[in-house]
């Protein structure tokens, strides 16, 4: 990504409903006020180029994007289901997992940035029982599926009707590039 | 007890049947497959290292199994299945109850996508 021609992009993700019992009631459950603001207030080459900042009743999520990743589908779809995991409680299934870890989220969202073109179907998103976030997608005779559960690893699997590889990266997304590529733009079903 | 202490039950049939409990928030659409299944993500071991399963034939009752469980779905798979996974079971019931076990041995991605591609839905705990 080149700092130089990125744009600085800010959301406050505010909830509506506190108590939320059932938290698979989906992002219609969340006030989602993004917006693109330009141009912003401070020195964007200060900026991570994703930032996750959990409030009491709001998440504010800010990017250093690429104009043209602005409005993707895939970008505008992702991140408030990525928010919307930040509101679910710790030992949420009877495994008893932890609660879902803001830099998981950013690390996440920091590969997605890296590794899909504009035109990228969306990923489906998982909270994990080790406190993190996966990305999947089951389409044209692709399994692919991308884990975040800490800050600094990242699991994958993939497989098609040729290959199946799976391992673990902590720099270089460059072989996951290979992978989402193959996928087209149609995207998944909505979850029902 | 440690895992390591625990093998494979051969008093367990191939022909047992075994129950997941499933996450309302990990059930995925699968367009290959044409409708809906868990993420693979509902096969990955606790953080105890095991993962916690119930032989239907041993429990109470799928009622009994989903009574005050946090999750909303039920699955099914069965033990000869997992044994061509390479991986073992074993009885647990002083933690889980009646019927509670674990499935022993690694489960790498590829496995678990293979349980969460070939489990089905019990009903009436189905999406």
């Amino acid at each position: 990504m080149n700092v130089d021609v990125a744009l600085p992009l800010e959301g406050t993700f505010a909830i509506q409903n506190k108590s939320m019992p059932e938290f698979a009631g989906g992002i219609s459950s969340l006030h989602n006020s993004w917006t693109h603001t330009f141009p912003y207030p401070f020195d964007t080459m200060s900026l991570p180029e994703v930032r996750v900042s959990v409030r009491e009743n709001s998440v504010v999520v800010a990017l250093k994007i690429t104009p043209e990743i602005i409005y993707a589908k895939w970008l505008n779809q992702t991140v408030p289901e990525l928010v919307r995991l930040l509101w679910i409680p710790k030992g949420w299934n009877s495994d008893n997992p932890e609660q879902i870890n803001p830099r998981a989220i950013e690390k996440i969202l920091a590969l997605l940035l890296a590794i899909l073109e504009p035109d990228s179907p969306p990923p489906i998103v998982v909270p994990t029982t080790r406190g993190g976030v996966q990305v999947e997608w089951h389409q044209n005779g692709i399994d692919l599926e991308i884990e975040s559960f800490n800050s600094s690893k990242v699991e994958y699997y993939f497989s098609d009707s040729k290959d199946e590889k799976e391992g673990t990266i902590e720099d270089d997304p460059a072989i996951l590039k290979q992978f989402t590529s193959r996928l087209k733009t149609t995207s998944c079903s909505p979850r029902v | 007890m440690s895992l390591s202490a625990f093998a494979d039950d051969p008093t367990i049939d191939d022909k047992e049947i075994i129950w997941r409990r499933i996450p309302q928030l990990q059930v995925v659409p699968d367009d290959n497959l044409k409708r809906e299944r868990p993420s693979s993500n509902c096969f990955h071991d606790s953080t105890g290292g095991h993962l916690s399963v119930y032989i239907a034939s041993e429990a109470i009752s799928s009622q009994a199994v989903m009574q005050d469980a946090k999750e909303r779905f039920l699955v099914s798979l069965s033990v000869g299945f997992i044994r061509q996974l390479g991986l073992g079971i074993t009885r647990d019931s002083s933690t889980g109850g009646p019927g509670h076990a674990l499935l022993l041995g690694k489960k790498r991605g590829g496995i678990r996508e293979q349980m969460a591609k070939t489990a089905t839905w019990v009903e009436p705990y189905a999406p």
